[in-house]
């Protein structure tokens, strides 16, 4: 195509970006203890989120639920042939399922956090309550941690939303929050580490075999306890698949993945978040391997555990 | 008649004219030294994508006109025959078009088009992060929005200035608003550059780096016409 009339849509990264840094800019202008705080920084969070997925393609920003490709034509600048059309964007929920997707460090719980945001904005604008009255403590902080992550991934940093100084609080909250989260987890290490040592040694060798037998590479990912010694299993949820390979007449299949569980079989220490697994000294991703038969892998939809193997080594 | 692209960029003055372009930010083709053996659309065409709204044509006519004459919502609606302030061109569209390219068709005004680099202030590290931060709402349009001053992407990065439709939409644009008008103010009495104008000359500027502006028209002039064609390297971005 030679020459083409302009039809650019209004989901591309920086107006979206520009919009939330508007709502933040909206939400710093009032009283902290305002109502209107926590749901001007809530619609900033929901701007951060679009404008994320944007920062790959504004065709990820479209509603995809009709059922032609209205929405994603406008996205490339095409303007579909429906009399009176009105592009349409996709609702909050899979705005967050597709962050979910897309970004590595994006996590469960800060998708769980984001809809609660969602949801208290919905009912604060469709009707008769006033969620953010009752937000309690602690909002500000995932707010802060979920706008580093959808800031890293499009390139920036809380600085250039909340300007240098507030971002310079927000660090600090944010690495006392991280102090806070290791004086806990290591006082729940500490109390499993004196009761695994008041047990008889016996029992610790009976408890340290039987954890040895359970904690096998298929079912999770095998760390040493930091509590007792014993070996473990660390789960993750996965960040990212890479193409699969063919090694030795095996396809292997490799999965990024990031931490959030961890449970001791031996001492019955169990740590959840990948905040506090952090803190633990046992968030760092790590691989997943799975070595599947060629015939098996083209052959069979099912999903079969057999065969996968978790690495020793964090990456 | 005018040529077309076949072979054109084999044409050393023209390689060299192009390389002045990505180097400084704009390329001046005199009638002269042989600029119309090329047309504006095939130039247009050897340097990206040319890109028109649906409802103004892919080669547009720019006269003079006085308030009252002009189109609604148009820069000459707002200065009529007035100076124009330094912009970069379609600051209303979401993505505002790499290049503009301007050729004259008649002009026996003796108004040039004024011409001056914003890398002074987009290449100054506190500059640039001061203007970025600052969040504009465009106005005077079917679709109003919100957007920054200064876009980083993966083709470089790109200015966005208007003061006819762009006005503050953040506390901070306010806060800066002054000394951005300031800092413009500066680089446009310090290296300004002159296009006068002769049937037959193309001007190609980078709009994403280049202010540009026009004199006040003198009340008796004679006719000034100039023709302009967007260009834009990705238009799907």
């Amino acid at each position: 195509m030679n020459n083409m009339p302009v039809n650019q849509s209004l989901w591309t990264h920086d107006l979206l970006w520009s919009k939330a840094r508007a709502y933040m800019g909206r939400a710093q202008d009032v009283h902290r203890d305002d109502v209107l705080f926590p749901f001007w920084s809530s619609l900033t969070l929901e701007f951060l989120a679009r404008a994320a997925l944007a920062s790959v393609h504004p065709a990820l920003v479209a509603d995809t639920s009709e059922p032609d490709i209205r929405n994603i034509l406008h996205a490339f600048g095409r303007t579909p042939k429906l009399k009176g059309f009105v592009p349409k964007s996709a609702p909050m929920n899979e705005v967050i399922a597709r962050c979910e997707q897309l970004i590595p460090e994006f996590t469960t719980e800060m998708a769980r956090t984001c809809r609660a945001f969602a949801s208290a904005r919905n009912e604060e604008l469709h009707s008769g309550g006033t969620p953010f009255a009752a937000i309690g403590e602690g909002w500000l902080l995932r707010f802060y941690e979920i706008a580093r992550v959808l800031l890293s991934f499009q390139g920036k940093a809380l600085t250039d939303l909340l300007g240098p100084q507030e971002a310079m609080a927000a660090e600090k909250l944010l690495a006392a929050a991280t102090d806070e989260a290791a004086k806990s987890v290591n006082k729940t290490i500490n109390a499993h580490s004196e009761v695994w040592k008041n047990k008889l040694p016996e029992e610790r060798t009976r408890l340290t075999s039987q954890a040895s037998k359970a904690a096998k590479g298929h079912l999770g990912h095998v760390v040493n306890c930091p509590a007792c010694g014993s070996q473990a299993l660390l789960q993750g949820e996965e960040i990212r698949q890479q193409p699969p390979v063919l090694e030795n007449d095996v396809i292997v299949i490799r999965t990024l993945m990031l931490p959030n569980s961890f449970r001791c079989t031996a001492c019955e220490l169990q740590i959840e978040g990948h905040g506090r697994l952090l803190a633990a000294g046992l968030g760092a991703q790590f691989t997943n391997t799975a070595r599947v038969e060629p015939l098996d892998y083209y052959a069979s939809e099912d999903g079969d555990d057999e065969g996968f193997d978790f690495n020793w080594n964090n990456e | 008649m005018l040529a077309g692209t076949d072979g054109r960029m084999e044409d050393p003055s023209l390689q060299l004219s192009m390389q002045h372009l990505y180097d400084r930010g704009w390329m001046h083709l005199s009638s002269n030294e042989g600029s119309s053996a090329i047309d504006l659309l095939s130039l247009a065409q050897l340097i990206g994508t040319p890109v028109h709204q649906s409802n103004i044509p892919l080669i547009q006519p720019i006269v003079p006109r006085s308030n009252d004459a002009a189109r609604h919502n148009t820069t000459s609606a707002l200065y009529g025959l007035n100076a124009f302030p330094p912009h970069t061109d379609a600051a209303h569209w979401p993505n505002p078009p790499r290049y503009v390219l301007f050729q004259c068709y008649r002009c026996q005004s003796n108004t040039p088009t004024m011409i001056v680099d914003a890398n002074p202030i987009l290449n100054d590290t506190n500059r640039a992060n001061d203007l970025a931060r600052a969040v504009w709402q465009i106005r005077r349009v079917t679709h109003p929005f919100l957007c920054s001053a200064i876009v980083d992407g993966p083709r470089g990065r790109a200015f966005r200035w208007d003061p006819a439709i762009m006005i503050p939409a953040s506390s901070h644009a306010r806060q800066s608003l002054f000394s951005i008008a300031e800092q413009i103010s500066s680089i446009c009495r310090d290296a300004p550059i002159t296009i006068q104008w002769h049937p037959g000359d193309i001007l190609v500027i980078d709009n994403w780096r280049m202010l540009h502006w026009r004199p006040s028209i003198a009340p008796k002039g004679g006719p000034r016409v100039l023709c302009r064609i967007f260009v834009t390297a990705d238009p799907t971005s």
